[in-house]
């Protein structure tokens, strides 16, 4: 990456999607302006997609040689947590209807508090036994919540 | 006149102590849903929705009511104290809002939240009063022309966002309008760009853009600084409107955004956020952190918190093909479609007007 700079990058990566957009959309039938058809929008949005990319790539050349240069992208960037958090969320979703609420609770909660903002294993473990179970008597055994159910009935 | 007596008979039926009481169930209720991260009012009120089915439709709407701004404050909460938002709305009160936890002022964060949504939400609420016998009218006429119209709207509301350069903010905008494009063509009945995933007939939610705001909020952690006199609410020009006078709800119109059905709260709070000053920015300022854009982003705008005037006019109008502005309404109004009532909207509100007028 010695050679070009961020925008330059990201305007080529852009560029790209918007014509795999645009081309793509063509497939779909663009129609008429008084009768649209399926691949119209996405075909203007890909199209924009392309001009604005295609405007960045050239403020990108022209800055360059001006002596703009690559810059770390992760430098100051706090990207682990969300991440993490990205993935416990995906994998309670998973989890949710195969286990039952509560497990999948106790398990997604005790997963956050010792992971992303780590605590000590006794707090992890009341904490997310207490808050998963204060949540489901709240909602499914007082507001009558309908909650997915694991092999166990809760 | 007529308002005043409409006024008084509203407040009359709302101090009634069992409405009352079934306002703040509500409201208990729904901050406690609310606090809960990633739970927003669509979602505490589509849980909660069962529990109002054995009371009458005036005290099950007040208790709605109650459930909504609650799980909203709630909302504010979580991202204040612990950086997620609950819901949409609650993502530009990250941005403030963490970062003056973080320098250990979340009380004052959390106070201002709840000052500031009352007082933009009470004057929403009475701007809301005072036009909305007009305001009805115009709602039934709302048609292609004036949707599209809204869409333009909201791309330019990405000139207020936009901090770099312009082509990055277009281009985003241009990707949002493609995957608002993605899942099934209400037009044509045919599916684009959904990969045979059932999931993205429903177009991309809420949920990915949270999670980039998520990121995004994290990136803005670096550089931002919170000064004394930004949290004193006090200008440090002499002459000059002080962080929370640039964002009050009647100088950034903001108590208005909420209004044209289709808008979402991100279209409200975003303006509202915006620092304001006579070059556009304070020259060496970041807002993160910045009471005023707290207040002005998160809760001039009004609609987080104890009251909610630009959600309130939300609820207000649908259009005459019964769509909605928010997706919270539509749960709300749900029960009482059922059985044919019309409840919301401008023709509930010429429906009411003609049942006072024959009584």
């Amino acid at each position: 990456m010695g050679h070009i700079n961020n925008d330059q990058a990201s305007g080529a990566i852009w560029l790209l999607i918007g014509l795999t957009i645009t081309i793509a959309s063509l497939g779909y039938g663009l129609g008429t302006l008084d009768s649209p058809q399926t691949g119209f929008m996405p075909f203007l949005a890909g199209s924009a997609i392309t001009f604005f990319s295609c405007i960045g790539f050239i403020q990108a050349t022209i800055l360059q040689k001006r002596g703009v240069v690559w810059k770390s992208i992760l430098k100051g960037f706090h990207w682990e947590k969300p991440l993490i958090v990205l993935g416990a969320l995906f994998a309670f979703i998973y989890l949710l209807p195969r286990l039952g609420f509560l497990i999948s609770t106790v398990l997604f909660l005790g997963f956050l508090f010792r992971v992303v903002k780590p605590l000590g294993w006794g707090i992890v473990i009341c904490g997310s036994i207490i808050l998963a179970l204060g949540a489901y008597g709240i909602f499914e055994v007082w507001l009558k919540a309908q909650f997915p159910e694991g092999p166990w009935g809760f | 006149m007529e308002l005043f007596h409409s006024v008084m008979l509203g407040f009359g039926v709302a101090f009634q102590p069992v409405n009352l009481f079934f306002c703040f169930f509500g409201v208990l209720i729904g901050t406690l849903v609310g606090v809960l991260p990633g739970l927003g009012p669509t979602a505490a009120i589509s849980l909660l929705l069962p529990t109002t089915f054995h009371v009458s439709p005036v005290s099950a709407i007040i208790m709605l009511a109650g459930i909504y701004y609650g799980a909203m404050y709630g909302g504010s909460t979580t991202s204040i104290l612990v950086n997620i938002p609950g819901e949409a709305a609650s993502v530009v009160t990250t941005l403030d809002g963490y970062q003056m936890a973080r320098k250990g002022m979340a009380g004052p964060a959390l106070g201002i939240a709840a000052f500031g949504s009352f007082i933009a939400g009470t004057f929403s609420i009475v701007c809301l009063m005072l036009i909305a016998p007009p305001l009805s009218a115009v709602a039934l006429e709302f048609g292609p022309p004036e949707y599209f119209t809204l869409m333009i709207l909201g791309l330019t509301i990405l000139t207020f966002l936009a901090s770099g350069p312009m082509w990055k903010a277009l281009l985003m905008a241009a990707f949002g309008l493609f995957l608002g494009s993605m899942g099934l063509d209400i037009i044509t009945g045919s599916t684009r760009f959904t990969f045979g995933v059932m999931e993205l007939l429903i177009r991309a939610n809420y949920s990915l853009h949270i999670f980039f705001f998520m990121i995004s909020s994290e990136h803005e952690h670096q550089g931002c600084t919170v000064s004394s006199a930004d949290c004193s609410g006090r200008s440090s020009e002499k002459g000059a409107p002080s962080d929370c006078q640039r964002h009050d709800p009647g100088r950034n119109g903001t108590a208005f955004w909420g209004q044209p059905p289709g808008g979402q709260q991100m279209a409200q709070e975003i303006p509202g956020r915006r620092k304001k000053s006579p070059s556009g920015r304070t020259p060496g300022e970041t807002q993160a952190g910045v009471v005023g854009a707290l207040a002005g982003g998160s809760n001039c705008a009004g609609d987080r918190g104890s009251l909610s005037g630009p959600n309130e006019a939300s609820f207000f109008l649908v259009d005459a093909r019964g769509r909605w502005g928010l997706d919270c309404p539509a749960v709300w109004d749900w029960p009482f479609g059922v059985d044919g009532r019309e409840v919301f909207g401008p023709m509930g509100f010429h429906a009411a007007k003609a049942g006072a007028s024959s009584v």
